[in-house]
């Protein structure tokens, strides 16, 4: 939390000309605050940080007056066309900033670019957001809300998408597009996409050992929400036969059992359906 | 790069609504003075927790979901 350089207590006289001043610099930043935090232990309306350059409104202690003068900035900002932001998206809107200007991102754009044709305009969409997702959960940053919009804007489709891409598989496609039709893509691609069943889908390099590790855990969260069902999809001819190994290596289970979906050999695709028994 | 110049939170998201006549309604929706429900870009109604930010054109209302705040980023609410 930045230092705060000088607190201020103001009488009602002065506080519309002094706020608004302050409002008005260039390059400060206006928060309105809910009362603790900044202004914690400051019984002020404002506070303002001369080294971040952060005015602070007490926005519970405002007086009328004050508030009035609050109003009149906020309809001047806006006015004189200034951003008014949530705070909690401020480092959205940074990182997204920086995610544009990273090297990365010319790859990332790339594959949108490949896709526009061939994907529908929401698919693309889901994709893009998609591919944001990944880059900051490879900076360790939390995506779980990030993941829910996706899933809010484009439902179990959009989710599938997200899933597929952190796995590599939006690069994988890209490479073998041009051994196989475009329809016969897109026939794959619905199947993949379009399921309602939430999808693993195994990413190159898994061991036989390390897909069960994670397929038990995926069994007790299953088990806890009740859920139906859910799909193992892999593509390559390594990760079928991992799978294919995987699968054999489980034994009958009371609770659940295998069902093959389907097995591409033309576009080295497997996919298994883990059925929950009733 | 875009350069926020005001930040409110859920709780003072209120009195940005006040100064442009706006409020809240019973289920939590934006509403004019009316009552009708404002929208987004993309046409949605607008809950109190989900207000993300507002430009001018002349008003644009903007979701604070990752979508919206990837289309504000790239200039795609400029009036």
């Amino acid at each position: 939390m930045a230092e705060i350089a000088v607190k201020k207590k103001l009488t009602p006289a002065a506080s519309p000309k002094e706020i608004k001043e302050l409002a008005f610099t260039r390059g400060v930043s206006v928060f309105l605050e809910e009362g603790g935090g900044h202004l914690e232990d400051i019984d002020s309306i404002f506070s303002f940080d001369k080294n971040s350059k952060a005015l602070y409104i007490n926005v519970p202690k405002l007086e009328e007056e004050d508030k009035n003068t609050l109003l009149e900035i906020i309809r001047y900002l806006h006015e004189n066309g200034e951003l008014l932001l949530k705070t909690a998206k401020k480092e959205t809107l940074k990182d997204y900033d920086h995610y544009r200007n990273d090297p990365s991102y010319y790859h990332d754009k790339s594959l949108l670019k490949f896709f526009t044709d061939i994907l529908e305009k929401d698919d693309i969409e889901a994709l893009k957001m998609s591919l944001f997702l990944r880059k900051m959960s490879k900076q360790g940053k939390p995506v779980n809300g990030f993941k829910s919009d996706i899933r809010d804007k484009f439902g179990d489709r959009g989710a599938n998408i997200a899933n597929l891409c952190s796995s590599g598989y939006f690069e994988e496609f890209v490479e073998e597009f041009n051994t196989v039709t475009k329809d016969d893509f897109l026939k794959y691609y619905e199947k993949v996409v379009g399921h309602k069943a939430r999808a693993w889908f195994i990413h190159s390099a898994i061991t036989v050992d390390e897909m069960s590790v994670e397929f038990d855990a995926k069994i007790a969260k299953a088990k806890k929400y009740r859920m139906e069902d859910f799909r193992i999809h892999g593509r390559g001819k390594t990760n079928m036969q991992t799978i294919r190994k995987f699968v054999a290596s489980r034994k009958e289970d009371e609770d659940y059992l295998f069902k093959k979906q389907f097995e591409d050999k033309k576009l080295s695709a497997i996919e298994y359906v883990v059925l929950f028994k009733r | 790069m875009l350069n926020p110049k005001l930040f409110f939170t859920e709780k003072t998201a209120s009195l940005v609504l006040e100064a442009f006549g706006k409020k809240v309604n019973d289920e939590g929706f934006i509403v004019d003075s009316k009552g009708e429900t404002v929208c987004t870009p993309e046409g949605e109604e607008l809950h109190i927790s989900k207000f993300g930010g507002l430009k001018k054109g002349s008003e644009i209302f903007i979701k604070d979901d990752l979508y919206s705040m990837m289309n504000l980023a790239e200039g795609k609410y400029n009036g």
